[in-house]
């Protein structure tokens, strides 16, 4: 050891200095990681930000507002490879009394690191954590005896003693090359903090999880962190996979409510999540469906400007879709496609009755069907669509679907109007969440599941041309494995921006066409399913929406699926739901599949060999290779 | 032979064919038949199985006569009997209408169709028919002819008094299953007399509906065309079957209302004689209540009592805060475990007054039984009294066991969901004020951090059943899961507890240890309200604020989704592979074997022999292959 023989308090002129780390895969600086560093800038005297990857000239500009030096490097080796060439990068350190090691994987500061640094300066420690994880046996990760007690990599302090050692300098020579996620946690954050402490170096936490009830607290345990004075909110309860926080009731609405309560901007936690979570698990971990009430006590007229576009094919329909149009606030601009003269009357009969409602209407008449409401919504109505004088769009039709049963087209139809435009109150309501919330992008109702066979299968065969599209169009957001995240039946109500992507674009009827390529995935079908990440790439999150009528049937309904689907699975959702991805397709049952299940449960090397469906099941295999992860939660890498 | 109108003088006979699992008259029995009576000039009941002295009492008040027979032949075997019965006197008559139980009655009146369908020159008319389908749905081959449904078929003179009408039932056997009855008398009975030259008509025929079984999927617009009979089938139908064709019973049972046809009477009888969680999802019987009051009215106050019991005392004051939300006044009892709990309490309610509170803070003689022999025993004379129509059972819930994230949102889900907010519980005592047959209401099953789906009951449902044979419940057992007041909190009416709460429970019923795992009394108990509320007529639904309803909503959705990402289908045909290929195990290779015995019966059996002589799996396999079945012979319907 060199240096003072004693672990030390940080002085009263200390300095501190900041490794901050940032991945972003677009190369860009989001907005929570420039408010996290204007939060410790008072705090310290040297903030170096890391970029793994690539970093553009917007980024390198805002970093420079808020840092005193960027580093851009190569994304390897996760986070400890940035630090270790951070350190490099800093080279002598002896002008600092306090190293912070930090990345990009938490939201903060949601409370004020003041008091954080204060009653940790005054602790005479080597190695300071924001959280820690207590030590479990066997290692949920490996198997193997243990996994040690440690501090979670994502704040880490090490004071003067500590990083002017030679045990320090060891340590980083001797690195191992991290290849994997895994082995960022078993070779560097698992390993580290009693490493140290070995060699005589005593740790601390500023939030023990010996004072919670669970090991992992900044995961399991992040509204007691947060009550208690803990600044950070880790990233992850917001974008793990669902079943998982499900199993331990890690409920991220509430947290994100408690979040709000404590001052966070809570838009750069919105966009940074639209931007990088799969849509539909995003819905899932922040529970993003709102049930609304119809009744709202705001009577005053709404200055908010609103077009409302409606396709017009079915004649029987207008009536009730134009009543409905009606009852949407503010000054609203309706604009009418129809097929030709016919519609125009029965709409301009039914506006007798409805019409009072409108600043303006205007009728247009949409010649060519293909694309069918998409069509005349993004050819026909392009100037609407891109026209930024409106905060927002409602996009309607007269649903019909003359090749399901009549039962399921007429569900499908009220599933759509009655969930967006249920009452007056209603729509009030609704235009209320896109007031609060100045990221909220799109709001639709949920995947409809009665009549129509959406879970388990949402993509059908549109996957391929979706994520085609969406490349096409730029967008990065994660893509979701089993069912998208879409208004499908094509009706929702959206900010103009947020649909900027696709609006913007100058499509013609004939790209609605059929395409051979494509034959099962319609061009029309592929926009409503690529909506959410659209708005997601421009930072536009989607809530979901119900009124408390098809709430009851919806909850109901697949609660008594669920159930019964459940019956012949042991274990937690999360245990069965891995049970069924790792087994596979089922096909019809027939004796092929089962044997195929049953190699890829006990021989799965084997079965890969020999899986004709191997193709078939890749989605669920992908997902069984993120098993280990998700059964166990673990990472702050 | 020529078909003729009926006469203006003509004479009906009514021929009513019922069965009762209580031997009881159900009310809607009794409403059908007076509504029948002004057009029946003899109206004759037949019952399958005895009736009780009350039932036939009611009967004869209502019809001119009431047969009781041996529960055996279905309808038809009632029907037959009853013509039997009649004899040769049918001869006095120009129509006989011979009809079931399986309706309710009427929606609006029988006037319209009986007026229309008496000008019509017509050997037999039934209310509703089914199309020809070729193949046969029952059998996958062959044709299923056009038949008019058995539940109303009438039958004028012109082939009541013919040969071959004595010949058809001379010749009809005694049917021991009902698809046997449907096989060979229902779907044959139209054709056989349409090959001997008799003319025959539906009231509503199908060819005016867009399904194949209007009676069964087009209930809301055979309602809305004056058809008087709605039958049972869309309310106690397998809910999966149900969701694929869209059937929204919630809705039928809303039209029926505004039809003025007192819904009570559904509601009645399918709390006494429908599995309530299946009853819970056709209608769904959930509602999410808004925070602003918007159904209660204060002038029609109920009398209620709320019931705490205490072990926590710290949670005191929180749960006061929560009754506290109750309208109006209410009487407060507070159970607890000994004299310094007992002051405790005491103190904190003393330093909170409310206006119109009766207090009485009771010691229990024991700590057996906890909540629930609290409720029962030490509460049963506030239960009996006859003062209260409401009362609201808490405890202070903790389950620190499960841990605190889970027991957190366990407490808060049972708590938050049954008193919220001021107008919140406004709201759920105002449907009690709505639904005089309203027995009982509680959060839906928690699920959250609990493997409770798919397997509801734990191992509680063979004492459960034996319990209900004791306490003279008749209700069927729901399959997979019971719809309970999981968490023992829940508002209801004591007329609804009654039976349970008369029983003379003691304290030594619920000692030792045993009474709380799983199969005990504890357990057993907490599954039973809505069971014991259904004997007597009670229904229960199920309430959530908004805020949970988004959480479990998007919970179970992404769940629902996962699970369902590896099998075939819509959400019914993976249901029906699952549970037909039985229970999983840990996927091993004797796992295979049964599930392939499940899938494959016949060769499974076989396997199953060589492969694994241990019977165990063989009986589980079994038993869910029955359930399997069961989905099976529903999809059919």
């Amino acid at each position: 050891m060199s240096g003072s023989s004693e672990a030390a308090v940080f002085p009263a002129d200390g300095r501190r200095v900041m490794i901050y780390v940032v991945y972003d895969r677009r190369g860009e600086v989001d907005d929570f990681v420039l408010h996290a560093l204007r939060g410790l800038r008072a705090h310290c005297a040297h903030i170096l930000v890391v970029v793994n990857g690539s970093l553009d000239p917007a980024g390198r500009a805002a970093l420079d507002e808020v840092s005193d030096d960027i580093l851009v490097r190569g994304n390897r080796g996760y986070d400890i490879w940035a630090h270790k060439d951070a350190l490099a990068h800093l080279g002598d350190l002896s002008g600092y009394d306090e190293l912070v090691m930090a990345n990009d994987t938490w939201f903060g500061p949601v409370r004020p690191f003041g008091p954080v640094f204060e009653r940790m300066d005054a602790r005479a420690v080597d190695v300071w954590g924001m959280t820690d994880h207590a030590e479990e046996r066997p290692n949920p990760f490996d198997g193997s005896e243990k996994l040690p007690y440690h501090l979670q990599s994502f704040w880490i302090a090490a004071r003067r003693r500590m990083f002017l050692s030679q045990a320090w300098r060891d340590y980083w020579r001797d690195l191992p090359v991290m290849d994997r996620y895994e082995d960022a946690v078993l070779l560097h954050e698992t390993a580290f903090t009693e490493h140290f402490t070995g060699h005589g170096f005593t740790a601390d936490c500023a939030f023990p999880c010996a004072e919670y009830p669970s090991k992992h607290p900044a995961l399991f345990d992040a509204p007691l962190l947060l009550a208690d004075g803990c600044p950070l909110l880790k990233r992850r309860p917001f974008f793990h996979y669902p079943p998982f926080l499900d199993r331990h009731a890690v409920i991220g609405r509430e947290t994100l409510a408690d979040v709000e309560a404590y001052g966070y901007p809570m838009a750069a936690i919105w966009r940074n999540l639209a931007r990088n979570v799969p849509p539909r698990t995003l819905n899932a971990d922040a529970a993003m469906l709102e049930v609304l009430p119809e009744v709202h006590p705001e009577t005053a007229p709404l200055q908010t400007r609103i077009a409302v576009v409606a396709n017009l094919v079915h004649p029987e329909l207008v009536d009730e879709l134009l009543e409905r149009a009606s009852f949407v606030p503010g000054e609203v601009d309706l604009f009418l496609t129809v097929p030709g003269p016919d519609l125009e009357a029965v709409a301009r009969a039914s506006l007798e009755t409805h019409g009072a409602a409108f600043a303006r209407v205007e009728v247009r008449t949409v010649a060519d069907r293909a694309g069918r409401h998409m069509s005349a919504f993004l050819v026909a109505c392009r100037d609407v669509a891109t026209d930024d004088r409106y905060e927002l769009i409602v996009k309607l039709h007269t649903k019909k679907s003359t090749r399901k049963s009549h039962n399921v087209s007429e569900y499908f139809r009220r599933h759509q109007v009655e969930n967006l435009l249920s009452s007056p109150g209603y729509v009030r309501h609704v235009i209320d969440m896109f007031s609060r919330e100045p990221g909220l992008g799109v709001v639709f109702p949920p995947t409809i599941h009665t009549g129509i066979s959406t879970l388990g299968s949402g993509w059908a065969g549109y996957r391929a041309r979706t994520e085609r599209l969406l490349a096409q169009l730029g967008s990065r957001v994660p893509i979701d494995e089993v069912s998208p995240l879409a208004p499908l039946g094509g009706m929702f109500i959206a900010r103009p921006a947020a649909l900027a992507l696709l609006t913007r674009r100058e499509w013609t009827y004939d790209d609605y066409r059929p395409v051979p390529a494509y034959a099962a995935a319609p061009l029309h079908g592929v926009q409503e399913r690529a909506i959410a990440s659209v708005a997601g790439e421009s930072g536009f999150h989607c809530r979901t929406i119900l009124n408390a009528e098809h709430a009851a049937i919806s909850h109901t309904g697949i609660e008594y699926e669920l159930d019964q689907l459940s019956s012949t699975t042991p274990g937690y959702p999360i245990e069965q739901i891995q049970f069924l991805h790792r087994a596979g397709w089922w096909g019809h049952g027939g004796t092929v599949a089962l044997a195929l299940m049953y190699l890829r449960l006990n021989h799965p090397r084997l079965a890969r060999g020999v899986d004709p469906l191997a193709r078939r099941a890749r989605g669920v295999v992908v997902r069984a290779r993120g098993a280990a992860r998700r059964l166990t939660g673990r990472s702050s890498a | 032979m020529s078909a003729a109108p009926l006469p203006a003088n003509a004479r009906r006979l009514v021929i009513y064919a019922m069965w009762d699992r209580r031997g009881e008259a159900d009310p809607h029995v009794l409403h059908a038949l007076a509504a029948l009576r002004p057009h029946a000039d003899r109206l004759l009941v037949v019952s399958n199985g005895d009736l009780v002295d009350g039932a036939r009492t009611a009967l004869r008040a209502v019809a001119d006569e009431v047969i009781e027979r041996e529960n055996t032949g279905f309808d038809i075997g009632a029907q037959r009997a009853a013509l039997a019965h009649v004899g040769r006197e049918t001869a006095d008559f120009d129509e006989i209408v011979l009809c079931n139980d399986t309706w309710f009655g009427p929606i609006g009146s029988f006037d319209e169709v009986f007026a229309r369908m008496s000008e019509r020159a017509v050997d037999m008319w039934g209310m509703t028919d089914h199309p020809r389908l070729e193949p046969n749905p029952f059998t996958g081959s062959g044709v299923l002819e056009q038949h008019l449904q058995s539940y109303w078929i009438a039958v004028r003179r012109g082939l009541h008094q013919s040969p071959a009408w004595r010949a058809y039932w001379d010749a009809l056997p005694e049917f021991g299953t009902y698809e046997a009855a449907v096989q060979q008398h229902e779907v044959r009975f139209t054709e056989h007399f349409r090959g001997l030259g008799f003319e025959s008509a539906a009231a509503f025929p199908s060819t005016d509906y867009p399904s194949d079984h209007p009676a069964l999927f087009n209930a809301d617009l055979l309602m809305a065309d004056g058809c008087p009979t709605l039958k049972r089938r869309p309310f106690f139908h397998f809910p999966p079957f149900l969701a694929r064709h869209a059937v929204i019973g919630r809705d039928l049972l809303a039209a029926a209302a505004a039809r003025g046809y007192p819904q009570e009477l559904i509601l009645q009888n399918l709390a006494r004689t429908v599995e309530p969680k299946i009853m819970n999802t056709n209608l769904a019987l959930h509602d999410v209540l808004p925070d602003a009051q918007v159904a209660y009215d204060a002038s029609k106050p109920l009398r209620t009592v709320a019931i705490l019991h205490i072990f926590y005392t710290e949670m005191t004051d929180a749960m006061l805060d929560l009754v506290d939300t109750l309208p109006g006044a209410y009487d407060l009892v507070v159970t607890t475990h000994d004299a310094a709990r007992r002051d405790e309490i005491e103190r904190i309610i003393a330093a909170r007054p409310r206006e119109g509170r009766g207090v009485d803070i009771r010691i229990l003689p024991s700590n057996d039984g906890r909540d629930q022999s609290a409720f029962l025993i030490e509460c049963r004379d506030v239960l009996l009294s006859g003062a209260y129509d409401l009362v609201v059972k808490l405890h202070s819930k903790k389950t620190p066991q499960d841990g605190y994230a889970i027991g957190r949102h366990f407490a808060a889900q049972q708590f938050d969901n049954l008193l919220h907010t001021p107008g919140y519980t406004a709201n759920l005592v105002g449907l009690f004020q709505r639904e005089p047959g309203l027995g009982i209401v509680y959060p839906p099953m928690i699920h959250i951090g609990y493997p409770t789906m798919g397997r509801g009951w734990w191992s509680n449902k063979p004492g459960f059943g034996e319990w209900c044979r004791t306490l003279g419940v008749r209700v069927p057992l729901d399959e997979i899961s019971p719809l309970a007041p999981y968490g023992s909190m829940y508002i209801a009416r004591p007329e609804a507890l009654r039976t349970l709460v008369e029983h003379p429970w003691r304290y030594e019923d619920f000692g030792g240890v045993e009474a709380y795992q799983d199969g005990g009394l504890a357990h057993i108990l907490e599954r039973m309200p809505t069971y014991v509320a259904g004997e007597r007529g009670f229904h229960t639904r199920t309430v959530s604020t908004a805020e949970y309803l988004s959480i479990s909503h998007t919970s179970m959705e992404f769940n629902l989704d996962q699970m369902a990402a590896t099998t075939p289908g819509d959400m019914a045909d993976r249901i029906l592979l699952v549970k037909q290929a039985g229970y999983v195990g840990q996927g091993r290779l004797r796992d295979f074997v049964r599930i392939y015995a499940g899938l494959h019966p016949r060769a499974g059996r076989y396997l199953h022999r060589v492969l694994d002589p241990n019977a165990l799996p063989a009986r589980v396999a079994g038993r869910l292959t029955r359930g399997a079945a069961r989905v099976r012979a529903a999809l059919r319907r």
